[in-house]
């Protein structure tokens, strides 16, 4: 057993090859990751022909350093465009841009680089030592558990558009809304196509993403052109960036949150089905609910970025849990990281172990060396991400948009996809016109079909008895902190109301 | 015009809720008993019908609270609800959508960075050299390292 | 002054671009005169099914020693969704330049009877099939009190509606379970999502049936936790031949999975030709992938090309449209 190890860490640590491709993967990856359209899954496609040429060990941590590089990536454009670069990091944004805006920007980049680097390794602790007990955990959600989580997850819309919550939940609506767009799940009935083939897949989260947070920005950047008054952020990065941008004394006290944070993102990394596109917004939710000083969320305050960053890297190892012990992988990235393994004829299941130790050491040795290669390369590129920030945004704008369109079309090797973009865009302008928060959209559409899909199969697998979510007991569970949800965030809003008047 | 802004967003969301239920009635409905695909659809939709209609009605009872200090707000700001710019970027980033798999990614994004960059700078500023050179080089580059160095394919027109 | 040097570099730029944009645009007409220059760039093999998946694995294996083969770079797309009818559509509806194929399998039948798209293997032009499966099974928790699918059938007899049977719509697990109702089975029949999430739901106990294919539920045969009913294959792999077939029980239910690449419609049929030649020459003659996918599946070498094949194709998609019907009223 003890040679196993050795053996799966020396292939990975004492391989100069391996680390030079990890370190070109890291590096790619982020780059895909920060910009907004092109994703960790992209790349990672694209390099699964080099890993043919690989050994297995060297081909999955090559892999697996694209994976986490590209999940991190997206912090950079969330925190200096105000664009997610990944649906990961949409949570990022809320806090990110107005700390950029008030001359912290290097703060909140060292924040977030140094926090997906301690989520990654947490989740890397629970892969190397808690996998089977969280497997079997895993194994016990069936529909009915899926669907109250979803519920609960979505009750969270409420604590997010804590300002304006009629404006929050209708927008949520929307986003459930677009989620029907498509084949509807289960029998494949075409839902608001209107005969066009193109919308049978419905619409891409990436598109929907891009499209309302970035093309908005950039319509929004026309605005200001007219007005005149435009929003130069040139002049605040005149600053020096010292190590991480924050203290000690900030780095302690986010602890306890980031801890927090990781167990959300390996709890919904485990389930298959759910991805670090939902666990970023839910750990910042739970963040912001629990936090004794809430209204500071959304002004500039780390702990949002903390709770984001932490969360979505931590679900990267989630994932690869049951993609090991059950040979399931989390989402889809890790259904390519399955792919990839089993080209190389290791198939991951409870025998992995006995089958092939030697690549479950050198997976998790990958981690952990490119969780530390992604907090180098972003430590020693901090300063030039803050520079991005000199460019003037009316020319920045631009050519953001013209990279969005690449990945736009990357998604499907379509130019539909590019037209949804800008249809899109159009929406987020009119709701941010009109007020309407944004991250309720993203979040109801992300979680619309698992929601409708573990629901309607929950009543085919109970023969119609809806008493059954209750006599499940996690999912009794989690609709009843649902509930409990709703109330408590009522409540808070309803003083609010009362104080304020 | 602004006062009356939440009486027409949520107006607006009223018409699209009642559209999106519409067409909702015509999913086709399967007798097995269970839930089928109109379901949610149609939840949605009444449920959006509701949110919006209280919009409406919040919109109203403020309309009615502010109906006092009209006259001092109303003329502060006199911008109008949609800028020309706006409407020129839309049209640039629908022609550039348009344009792509006719010219091809390349000619495309070269195009289209001319005229957007050229929007967003100030009359005063506008260096034509330096905005020829950002786009085509910007352009170039992009296209290089993705299409070429990545392999991701990109639009090609007709043309190239 | 400033107008003439704007002339000069947007000149320099427009040239520049004609000569990097033109390179890629010129060589898809030159495809079109026959298939000597084919392939002068990428070409695509477009998966229906999620990556880590058999269908998956068996066009990228394949892929990976065609390249060598046909000296061409061959990009797997997975466009997921519909029950493979997103990317059956794409294909269908796209370029036929012959830089683009669909890499399905017997599902594509399966699609059109159920009802899922209006058009089967007819709708394209058919490279070959390049593989087939070692069977799908029937597989249940090992302490499920049934031990073979004949029991399986009585036991759901006498708990009506209580067995809960995973099918996909457009499938093959629905054929099967079709076919077993035929049987007389009176199952619950539902929706598990893909062949993991089956696996999973299985283990988890929220289903009690599952059609997997070997590949996936093999450790936990080993482990002891799945067991195996029968196999549905038309006749006994070399690599598994422990498992039973349901056809010998008197069952009638068999088929076979068999993984296709196929052409839109219209492609040069001398491109078809050398396509086909080339994958039939990996199939038959490659070693290294007759071992891997013997390593990874279990499979044996296996194809069919030109008259054969379109026989076959004809001879599967009547097998299912027996049943379109039943498929369709069922929903």
């Amino acid at each position: 057993m003890t040679s196993m190890i050795l053996e799966g860490f020396s292939s990975i640590l004492l391989n100069p090859t391996c680390l030079l491709w990890m370190t070109l993967g890291t590096v790619v990856g982020i780059i895909f990751g920060s910009i907004p359209g092109l994703t960790a899954t992209m790349a990672m496609a694209m390099f699964i022909p080099v890993t043919y040429a690989l050994s297995a060990e060297e081909g999955i941590a090559l892999l697996l350093a694209l994976y986490i590089g590209g999940t991190s990536g997206g912090l950079i454009s969330a925190i200096l465009l105000n664009i997610p670069g990944t649906p990961a990091s949409i949570a990022t944004c809320m806090d990110g841009r107005p700390m950029a805006e008030k001359g912290q920007a290097g703060k909140a980049l060292g924040v977030g680089i140094v926090f997906s680097f301690i989520g990654t390794i947490v989740g890397l602790a629970a892969l190397v030592l808690i996998s089977p007990t969280l497997s079997s955990i895993a194994i016990k959600f069936g529909p009915h558990e899926y669907f109250a989580i979803t519920v609960f997850s979505l009750t969270l819309i409420i604590t997010l558009s804590s300002e304006n919550l009629v404006k929050g939940l209708i927008t949520g609506l929307l986003g459930l809304m677009f989620a029907t767009v498509g084949l509807a799940p289960i029998d494949s009935t075409a839902r608001y196509t209107f005969g066009n083939v193109s919308l049978n897949s419905g619409f891409n989260i990436l598109i929907v993403l891009v499209g309302i947070y970035a093309v908005s920005e950039i319509i929004g950047t026309a605005e200001s052109v007219h007005s005149g008054n435009r929003k130069d952020l040139s002049v605040v990065t005149d600053f020096k960036v010292k190590g991480f941008g924050f203290t000690m004394k900030e780095f302690v006290s986010q602890i306890w949150g980031a801890i927090r944070a990781s167990a959300i993102g390996i709890a919904l990394g485990i389930l298959p089905g759910i991805g670090n596109g939902t666990s970023n917004m839910l750990a910042y939710t739970v963040a912001k609910n629990q936090s004794k000083h809430p209204e500071k969320f959304g002004t500039g305050c780390i702990d949002g970025i903390v709770a984001s960053e932490t969360a979505n890297n931590a679900t990267i190892p989630g994932t690869i849990i049951p993609l090991l012990t059950l040979g399931i992988p989390g989402d889809s990235t890790a259904a390519l990281l399955l792919g990839a393994l089993v080209m190389k004829g290791i198939t991951p299941g409870p025998l992995i172990f006995q089958q092939n130790g030697k690549v479950v050491y050198a997976i998790y040795a990958a981690i952990g060396v490119s969780a530390l290669l992604m907090l180098l390369v972003e430590f020693f590129g901090l300063k030039w991400f803050v520079k991005i920030l000199k460019v003037p945004t009316h020319i920045l704008m631009p050519l953001v948009f013209a990279l969005c369109i690449v990945g736009a079309f990357g998604t499907n090797n379509r130019v539909f996809d590019c037209g949804a973009l800008i249809f899109f865009g159009f929406i987020g302008y009119l709701l941010k016109k009109g007020d309407y928060p944004l991250s309720p959209l993203i979040l109801g559409f992300v979680l619309g079909e698992i929601m409708e899909l573990n629901f309607r199969r929950a009543i085919s697998y109970s023969n119609g008895n809806y008493l059954e979510f209750f006599t499940h007991p996690i999912s009794c569970v989690f609709l009843i902190l649902a509930f409990f949800s709703i109330v408590m965030n009522l409540r808070s809003i309803y003083k609010k109301k009362k104080q304020a008047a | 015009m602004r006062k009356y802004k939440e009486i027409i967003s949520g107006g607006v969301m009223l018409l699209f809720a009642a559209v999106y239920f519409g067409i909702g009635m015509t999913i086709p409905e399967f007798n097995d008993g269970f839930i089928s695909s109109d379901f949610m659809p149609k939840l949605y939709g009444i449920i959006l019908m509701l949110l919006s209609g209280i919009q409406i009605i919040m919109g109203v009872r403020a309309l009615k609270t502010n109906q006092a200090e009209d006259g001092k707000t109303e003329t502060q700001e006199n911008t109008s609800f949609i800028v020309p710019e706006v409407v020129v970027a839309f049209i640039f980033l629908i022609l550039y959508v348009a344009l792509l798999n006719v010219l091809g990614f390349l000619l495309s994004t070269i195009l289209f960075l001319l005229g957007m960059v050229t929007l967003f700078t100030q009359k005063g500023e506008r260096n034509v050299v330096k905005i020829v050179l950002i786009s085509v080089i910007f352009s170039v580059v992009v296209y290089l390292i993705f299409a070429k160095g990545f392999g991701l394919t990109l639009p090609e027109g007709l043309i190239g | 002054m400033k107008k003439k040097l704007l002339a000069g570099l947007l000149t320099i730029a427009m040239t520049a671009a004609a000569l990097t944009g033109c390179g890629n645009g010129g060589s898809s007409d030159s495809a079109q005169e026959g298939s000597d220059g084919w392939p002068q760039k990428a070409v695509t093999f477009v998966c229906p099914w999620s990556a880590g998946g058999d269908t998956d694995f068996n066009i990228r294996t394949l892929a990976k020693y065609l390249e060598k083969e046909l000296d061409a770079t061959i990009t797997i797309v997975n466009t997921t969704g519909g029950g493979g009818s997103v990317a059956s559509n794409d294909v269908k509806n796209g370029k036929n330049d012959g830089y683009t194929f669909l890499a399905f399998d017997s599902a594509i039948a399966l699609n059109k009877a159920s009802g899922v798209t209006d058009f089967g293997y007819e709708a394209f032009d058919p490279v070959a099939m390049y593989a087939k499966s070692t069977g799908e099974l029937i597989v249940v928790r090992a302490d499920y009190p049934v031990d073979t699918v004949q029991e399986l059938v009585d036991y759901s007899k006498e708990h009506p509606g209580e067995v809960k049977f995973a099918a996909n719509t457009g499938g093959t697990s629905y054929y099967a379970a079709t076919k077993l109702k035929e049987a007389g089975a009176d199952f619950n029949i539902v929706n598990s999502g893909s062949s993991s999430e089956r696996v999973a739901a299985l283990l988890g106990n929220h289903i009690d049936v599952s059609i997997n294919s070997m590949g996936v539920v093999e450790q936990y045969l080993q482990t002891g936790e799945l067991k195996i009913l029968g196999n549905m294959a038309t006749e006994v792999p070399e690599a598994y031949s422990d498992y039973p077939l349901v056809k010998d029980e008197g069952i009638d239910l068999a088929y076979d999975l068999v993984y296709n690449l196929l052409a839109p419609k219209g492609t040069d049929s001398a491109i078809v030709e050398k396509l086909s030649a080339a994958i039939e020459k990996v199939v038959n003659e490659n070693a290294d992938y007759a071992e891997e996918i013997k390593t990874a599946y279990g499979q044996t070498p296996f194809v069919v090309s030109g008259d054969d094949m379109m026989q076959a194709f004809q001879a599967e998609d009547d097998m299912y449209m027996e049943y379109a019907d039943e498929f369709q009223s069922a929903n």
